[in-house]
């Protein structure tokens, strides 16, 4: 029987690091050669090809018509995105439902959403704030992903939640970027939002997904934790944001809760504590005053003595979650 | 993050120990050192440079203090490249990210001994450079980690890249390093198990790294965008249109190479199939050589069941593509044509693949 291209990576990672010698990997490779069977490659070429030639072929489309842009009329613009965006919704109605191509073609709904979106607005000037485009895109799209049941969709569907939110929050502040870290409340609302979504993926709405992977609710996790995190360790040095920490504390202690007792989720188990590490470090360098030789070495020796135990106790329930 | 699915190495070691290749101990050896999952890793590597820059500054304030002199930081140097050999001798992803980052931080202060002012070289820079590059190469030796050794090798290139660099040659030194990489992955079963095999793991790594990166900048520099831009105006100017024409030749020979090796077991039609298919997209492509070796390095990787550079050069591939079209060699139209023909060209091969498989007898 072959090695599948997986056994083979391992074990030739397990030989590069010695702890294989090379009589074991040729005894190994008198088992079945050490390459890629021949339906792999069959396999892999035929989705390389395939994937590679539309690809090209779809940008030289783009590269003609981005040739003649200045020429076309609006109408002509406008045509080519609504035809685009027919095409893909169409594919998806003769193909296999629920199926790769099904879900690749609605994924290219999505897409084709935004990019008529954003041509309409260059296209008419329509003085929409960027907000609003987002806004809008991700109200559009949701048939599209609801009917394609597919996390890759549903994940672009959050990330343009996301990012209308950030360019709500930061078009009212004169310097959007770095202002939008200087008030709590914008966090909180980013924060707020992808906890509302992770509740819903945790009570139900994951249920609708084809392939039940947790993805999605790690993406939420990541919206919630990464403006809480940063918040809370800027709020050590910036009072307006001192709120953060407790905030960040109370969510972190519910997810060890929730991801260790009720519903075991190991990666974001790990963010919590990670999280934690790093805002309690900010805290001890801004509480302890660390300037001296002794105290910059306590800061790392406690960073080391955290993340150690913390990443001890994470393996270990890893490995029992494997020999389960 | 399948944090339940069954993991592929236990299946492996089950098979190891019924094929007869690892006793009952070895077995239990190897199932130890089984590394956490990649989001793991990468949180405690994260808390380890953290904990890292703590350690450093804590080493560094004083040593600063007692004279800021290159035997000051020369003997600070070594005293943490000694700590760092100490610590890889230890198991564990964070203890390794630790003393990876004295490492780094010891051959810095090493070179910045030799250097004396970054800003105003008291020493050749071709001079330091090839010092920085031995150093490197020297902290390959001791035991430590894949990851270490990656950054090592990547360091020597760097400061052997720059200590024998010259506008004239940079289209062959591109070419060498986009050679050796490819060449390297498509030879991995024949290295991997050897004592020099984490060495060449190492390089590899490195190289390619490197590689993907070079075969983006050297047709930028070679007379495209960059030479608008007046910063980049002089070095690109010293780089000739000649060096992007010798790249792309040396590239295009390169993915011939790499199929031709690939295909030596194949029949002589489907070989010849292959080669002419491989040609005629270094032909098509020639005006974006990245796509190319994107190509080659993706052919190389997955022979070598190394994915994660299979994929590296496949995303690569599509940055190359955004990035042909500022290229300003070549109008929009033309640029259109080459890609219109590359993609039939692989549509045309897919065809030619599924219609082999469908004659041959499953194996």
């Amino acid at each position: 029987m072959q090695w599948t291209s997986a056994q083979v990576a391992q074990l030739l990672k397990l030989a590069e690091s010695g702890l294989l010698d090379a009589h074991q990997l040729k005894a190994a490779a008198d088992i079945a050669p050490l390459l890629p069977a021949r339906r792999d490659w069959v396999g892999t070429l035929d989705r390389i090809l395939g994937f590679g030639g539309v690809l090209l072929i779809g940008a030289a489309v783009i590269f003609f018509f981005a040739y003649n842009w200045d020429e076309l009329h609006r109408f002509t613009k406008i045509g080519l995105a609504v035809a685009a965006l027919a095409a893909t919704a169409g594919t998806a109605m003769v193909v296999t439902p629920f199926g790769l191509a099904y879900r690749a073609a609605l994924f290219g709904a999505c897409v084709t959403t935004g990019a008529l979106l954003a041509l309409i607005g260059q296209t008419y000037q329509t003085g929409a704030d960027m907000w609003a485009l987002f806004a809008g895109w991700a109200a559009l799209m949701t048939p599209f992903a609801a009917l394609s049941r597919s996390s890759a969709s549903w994940a672009l569907w959050l990330i343009v939640l996301n990012a209308a939110l950030l360019r709500a929050l930061s078009q009212s502040l004169w310097f959007p970027l770095f202002g939008l870290l200087s008030h709590a409340s914008s966090l909180f609302a980013i924060a707020g939002l992808n906890l509302a979504v992770l509740i819903l993926l945790e009570y139900g709405l994951a249920r609708m997904l084809i392939t039940p992977t947790r993805h999605l609710q790690r993406l939420a996790a990541i919206g919630v934790f990464a403006p809480l995190v940063s918040g809370a360790i800027i709020g050590w040095w910036d009072d307006r944001l001192a709120d953060l920490a407790w905030a960040f504390y109370c969510a972190a202690a519910g997810a060890i809760v929730v991801y260790y007792r009720l519903r075991r989720d190991l990666p974001i188990l790990a963010l919590a504590l990670y999280g934690a590490i790093a805002v309690t470090t900010a805290a001890f360098v801004v509480k302890v005053q660390v300037e001296s030789f002794i105290a910059l070495n306590l800061v790392g020796l406690l960073v080391i003595a955290a993340s150690g135990g913390a990443g001890m106790w994470l393996t270990r329930l890893y490995r029992e979650s494997r020999s389960q | 993050m399948k944090a339940n699915a069954p993991t592929p190495l236990f299946s492996l070691l089950a098979r190891l120990k019924a094929g007869g290749v690892v006793s009952h101990d070895e077995l239990a050896g190897l199932a130890a050192h089984a590394p956490p999952p990649w989001w793991l890793a990468t949180l405690q590597a994260l808390a380890a440079w953290l904990a890292s820059l703590f350690l450093l500054s804590a080493f560094y304030v004083p040593v600063l203090m007692i004279g800021d002199s290159p035997v000051a930081r020369g003997l600070g140097g070594l005293v943490l490249a000694a700590v760092a050999i100490y610590l890889f001798r230890r198991e564990g992803v964070f203890v390794g990210q630790v003393a990876l980052a004295f490492s780094l931080a010891a051959q810095a202060l090493v070179v910045s001994a030799l250097a004396g002012d970054f800003i105003h070289l008291e020493t050749d820079h071709r001079v330091v450079a090839a010092f920085g590059a031995l150093l490197a190469l020297i902290m390959m030796i001791p035991r430590s980690t894949p990851t270490h050794r990656s950054a090592c090798a990547l360091v020597a290139l760097v400061f052997g890249l720059i200590a024998s660099f010259a506008a004239e040659r940079a289209a062959i030194q591109a070419s060498a390093l986009c050679a050796c990489s490819v060449g390297l992955w498509l030879t991995r079963t024949h290295w991997a198990g050897k004592p020099y095999g984490v060495y060449l793991k190492a390089i590899a790594n490195a190289t390619s790294l490197l590689a993907l990166p070079a075969a983006w900048l050297l047709p930028a520099f070679s007379g495209s965008r960059f030479v608008i831009d007046p910063i980049f105006r002089s070095l690109a100017g010293s780089v000739s249109g000649m060096s992007y024409w010798v790249f792309t030749l040396c590239i295009g020979a390169l993915v011939v190479a790499t199929v031709f090796h690939l295909t030596r077991e194949l029949p002589l039609q489907a070989r010849c199939v292959a080669l002419a298919g491989a040609l005629a997209m270094a032909f098509a492509a020639r005006f974006t050589p990245g796509l190319i070796f994107a190509a080659s390095l993706f052919l190389a990787a997955f022979q070598a069941c190394h994915r994660p550079w299979a994929g590296a050069a496949l995303l690569c591939a599509v940055l190359y593509l955004g990035e042909f079209y500022y290229n300003l060699q070549v109008t929009l139209l033309v640029k259109a044509s080459a890609l219109a023909a590359c993609g039939l060209l692989l549509l045309g091969l897919r065809q030619y693949l599924l219609s082999q498989t469908r004659t041959d007898v499953p194996t």
